[in-house]
């Protein structure tokens, strides 16, 4: 035993630079992993019972009036468990030059809802009363609109002395949209202002009004009610006056996938990040195990013939990497804790919550039991490789693959000898060299599909800007009365840039078969992004994938869909996209709409494509300061920006990752070469070459087998990233995605990689040039 | 040698300007608009007529565009009727919000004794083209400042409105026993509609 022990120590004594290395990428690569998971399931929780706790409905509906009498009307159905009414006032709202895209809801805060209150720095804080003129807003809004408390919001109820100011005193969790990906966000009011607005909405003429009535009617599903959701639904709003009245409606889930869009994004691809690195890990420690079995193969024999068994030697091997591995996953864990509450607390102002982080602990004990069990597989299989040591054979300096074919070589010229020399080294070793290239294809993979991400999303988000939206456009201006000057309107916005093309979009509230969606109305229906089939005609309607799919539909079907207690037959004319909505939603022709809705109301929003689209935001600003009555917007969302920073942070922290892994991954096969390669070194050396030379040859190696990985990786990513990125998009609504990449957006994770691969390769192999001739020539000797 | 390691240094900086340069994508603040762009009128009065996106001139010949429209009276008629309409600014800005599929336009407002359906219409108009008319033919269309398009089913003498004229039936004598029925047919509508029309864009 005590032999044994100091075989262990002095192998770990000779290896622990290795070790170290190894034990480095594992904990990389289990903190990315066990972080990751951590906060897919701790959010996914957090929310659902947030939703409960705060009162979501099975689907909660949005009304803008006879809410008692509709609540009454929804529980008389035998399905229905209960249905709770949560008054609100809707209104738009201005925070600086900045007006909200959609109306914001003023709730009232009486404590009967046990709102979460969270301090600056997303701590949670005791419940506060709520006084006159004071307003609780979402963290999130601290990033869409760069709100602090103090400042304050104008809510315009009325277009004569009809603004009502509030001074943001604080910051509250909002479970049902206070995310940055929801543009539509609630504000905590106290009952006193609740009246004063009231009052200032009842004394507004028709024509002055701005603001509105509303509640939220959360509708419970029965527990014997054996409807699903979509069913339960289709019931309520053919069974009521529901439809009448609603504004919008929402599934529990549908507002969780919504909350954490994000969250879910940034999670999803580091997992698969953190498998990538995974398989990375195999490799170095696989090719580490190689190359010390190469280097000690004579100590073997030596220790075999003093009894050693083959099998005890493996387990030395076994048991020095094997807690070298679970160090690294041990350690991960730990720090994927505090990790995951950093990021955690850093995306309040993303979540608009403060997600509890809790480690999944089942989860991850299967992940971390899984991968223990894998990577001892692994070790034990590659450390059988010391049974094959022969004694005699070993000692006598004969190899154990003697006999394997000779490998091809290449001249050597003087004339770029560096490279020469390196490609010469290549083609004997070649088989020395598989794990780098498969670390550099792997990695310029992975790195190639989140290029493709970051190019589809564009520099502000136009990728997901396209997606979410109907049709493209750069500017929409919606007037809501007669005596909007559109044509004065038009004129400064063609000042500020020319307007290549303009159509008009209606979105209203319609049921298909008795489910509620949103239905796109266009003028001109070529501006729908059709992926099959074709654009419809007056009785024929378009639907995305999403709705292809919930409701069982396919071109050529038929649908009943409604609104205002009118209903028409459509037929299914082709499917197009529109994320808007996770996909729930429809796309009709003004023609089509007119037969079950009134197409004369100002529900229409003029869309204009600018000859020059990075102006949009100057306009829209000039157009919200001096026109009322109209509501502007560009082809953004207030948590655009939020999705775009994060996908360009993801990006860096991703290429940061993988360069510390090429670095490790370099440290550690540099080593063994340079280890290995010490009387080629020698010899090299003594016939005059400088070690300089000597570097950059050994360096070049590293570039050019890098740079068959990578260009194999990129191969790989053009045939493939496209699809693969494309189904991940599906579960989003997004129904196409397909990127024009510039030649330099193509290359560069390739360029990025083998450059990496060759500097650090320069850097660390800088022994070659310290080492005495004299002293390596001895030392191979020995 | 050297050689290699240079390019190779350059690509890498050339790479890493490229990756920044992508995320300048800001353009600068043009200012705010002039007067004369908010108000044309009150610094250039020699400017007639509105002008569109395209920054074309609306104006119109103010004649007739025979055959513009056909329209079919009542939801479930199928009798489409020939309308003539003419060349002005404000039947060009309607024309522009039709198509060659049938759209359906509601009318809330039936008045017997003045004799026309009505209802207010999107958009902004120019009333530079207004006119005062005496004697109103049925069939006749119009366009009034509140925005509000009458469709007079019945002669109406002596009515002396100001308001811009649209067009005219092709034949005016079917005008008033269409309505009229559409109107008793239509009566307890879901939405309160008194007539609907089914209107078709004929011209491209």
């Amino acid at each position: 035993m005590r032999k044994y022990r100091l075989l262990l120590l002095g192998t770990l004594g000779k290896q622990k630079g290795g070790i170290f290395g190894i034990l480095i990428l594992m904990m990389l690569t289990a903190l990315c992993m066990f972080s990751s998971v951590t906060l897919l399931t701790s959010g996914n929780a957090a929310v659902s019972i947030e939703m409960d706790r705060l009162g979501f409905g099975s689907f909660t509906v949005w009304v803008n009036g006879n809410e008692e009498t509709l609540a009454k009307e929804i529980e008389s159905i035998s399905d229905v468990e209960k249905v709770t009414v949560q008054p609100l006032i809707f209104s738009g709202y201005r925070i600086g030059d900045q007006y909200s895209d959609n109306e914001g809801q003023l709730i009232v805060y009486d404590g009967k809802i046990p709102y979460r209150f969270i301090d600056e720095h997303g701590k949670e804080i005791d419940t506060p009363v709520i006084h006159p003129g004071e307003i609780y807003i979402s963290p999130a809004m601290r990033s869409s609109f760069d709100v602090k408390i103090g400042d304050t919001i104008h809510f315009e109820l009325s277009r004569q002395n009809g603004m009502k100011d509030f001074t943001v005193a604080g910051y509250f969790a909002d479970g049902f949209m206070g995310s940055s990906m929801i543009d539509m966000k609630s504000f905590l009011i106290c009952e006193a202002d609740r009246l004063d607005a009231l009052s200032m909405i009842d004394k507004a003429t028709e024509y002055d009004v701005l603001a509105w009535r509303g509640a939220m009617l959360h509708v419970f599903q029965g527990e014997g009610s054996t409807l699903n959701e979509t069913e339960f639904q289709r019931l309520i709003l053919e069974s009521t006056d529901l439809s009448l009245y609603t504004e919008f409606t929402y599934q529990k889930a549908s507002i969780e996938s919504y909350m954490l869009l994000l969250q879910n994004i940034l999670s999803g691809f580091l997992i698969i990040f953190s498998a990538v690195l995974l398989v990375v890990c195999l490799v170095v420690i696989s090719h580490s195990l190689s190359a010390v079995f190469e280097q000690d193969r004579k100590d073997m024999a030596i220790l075999k013939t003093i009894g050693f068994t083959g099998r005890k030697l493996q387990s030395v091997y076994l048991v020095l990497y094997g807690i070298t591995v679970t160090l690294g996953l041990l350690a991960g864990l730990l720090a994927a804790m505090p990790l995951s509450h950093a990021v955690a607390g850093g995306m309040v102002t993303s979540t608009g919550m403060l997600i509890p982080v809790t480690l999944p602990k089942g989860i991850v004990f299967g992940i971390a039991a899984a991968l223990f069990i894998a990577l001892v597989l692994f070790l034990f299989l590659r450390a059988e490789r010391v049974m094959r040591v022969r004694p005699m054979q070993a000692l006598g300096g004969q190899s154990d693959t003697q006999g394997a074919k000779k490998a091809g070589t290449s001249p050597i010229r003087k004339k770029n000898l560096s490279l020469h020399l390196a490609v010469r080294t290549l083609l004997f070793r070649k088989r020395k060299y598989a794990g780098l290239l498969v670390i550099s294809f792997l990695l310029t993979l992975f790195l190639s599909i989140i290029g493709t991400m970051v190019t589809w999303l564009g520099p502000s988000g136009e990728g997901l800007m396209n997606a979410f939206s109907v049709a493209d456009h750069d500017l929409g201006v919606q007037p809501f009365n007669n005596t909007v000057p559109m044509d004065e309107i038009e004129r400064v916005i063609e000042w500020y840039s020319p307007i290549r093309e303009k159509y008009e979009l209606a979105m209203e509230s319609v049921t298909v078969n008795g489910t509620e969606y949103t239905a796109n109305v266009l003028n001109d229906t070529g501006y729908f992004h059709v992926l099959r089939g074709k654009v419809c005609t007056g009785d024929e309607v378009l639907i995305t994938d999403t709705v292809a799919s919930e409701q069982g539909l396919a071109i050529g079907d038929t649908v009943r869909i409604a609104a205002n207690g009118r209903a028409e037959e459509y037929t299914v004319s082709g499917i197009y996209m529109c994320a808007n909505g996770m996909g729930s939603n429809i796309g009709l022709s003004m023609e089509g709409y007119s037969k079950i809705g009134d197409i004369t109301g100002y529900i229409w929003c003029y869309h204009y494509i600018l000859e020059d689209g990075l102006v949009r935001d100057y306009a829209m600003q000039y157009l919200q300061d001096n026109y009322s009555g109209i509501d502007v917007h560009t082809n953004s969302w207030s948590g655009l920006d939020g999705i775009v920073m994060m996908m360009k942070l993801l990006a860096i922290v991703i290429y940061l990752i993988a360069a510390v892994f090429i670095l490790v991954a370099v440290a550690l096969i540099s080593a063994k070469l340079l280890s290995a390669e010490t009387s080629d070194t020698a010899i090299y050396k003594s016939l005059g070459l400088r070690g300089k030379t000597l570097r950059i040859s050994f360096a070049l190696r590293f570039l050019l087998v890098s740079a068959v990985g990578a260009a194999l990786g990129t191969l790989v990513s053009a045939l493939t990233a496209e699809s693969m990125v494309g189904r991940l998009f599906i579960m989003f609504g997004i129904g196409e995605f397909s990127v024009t990449h510039g030649l330099l957006g193509i290359l560069f994770p390739a360029i990025v990689v083998t450059l990496l691969f060759f500097g650090f390769a320069l850097l660390l192999s800088n022994r070659i040039e310290r080492v005495n001739m004299i002293k390596l020539i001895s030392e191979n000797e020995e | 040698m050297k050689k290699i390691i240079t390019v190779l240094l350059a690509m890498m900086i050339i790479t890493v300007i490229f990756a920044l340069a992508g995320c300048q994508n800001k353009s600068s603040d043009p200012g705010t608009p002039p007067e004369d762009v908010i108000h044309p009128g009150v610094s250039d009065n020699n400017d007639t007529g509105n002008e569109n996106s395209n920054g074309q001139t609306f104006t119109g010949s103010g004649e007739m565009i025979e055959n513009a429209i056909s329209v079919r009276i009542g939801r479930d008629s199928n009798d489409e009727l020939s309308v003539n309409i003419i060349d002005n600014a404000a039947a060009n800005t309607m024309l522009d919000y039709l198509s060659d599929s049938a759209l359906l336009f509601p009318t809330y407002t039936y008045d017997e004794d003045a004799g026309f359906v009505g209802q207010n219409v999107r958009g902004n108009y120019t009333r530079e083209e207004e006119v005062t008319v005496t004697n109103i033919k049925a069939g006749e269309l119009y366009l009034f400042s509140g925005g509000q398009l009458r469709l007079y089913f019945k002669d109406v003498p002596g009515a002396n409105i100001t308001a811009t004229p649209i067009g005219v039936f092709a034949d005016t004598s079917v005008v008033n026993e269409a309505v009229t029925n559409a109107y008793e047919s239509n009566q307890g509508d879901t939405w309160g509609v008194d007539v609907y029309f089914w209107i078709t864009k004929q011209i491209s």
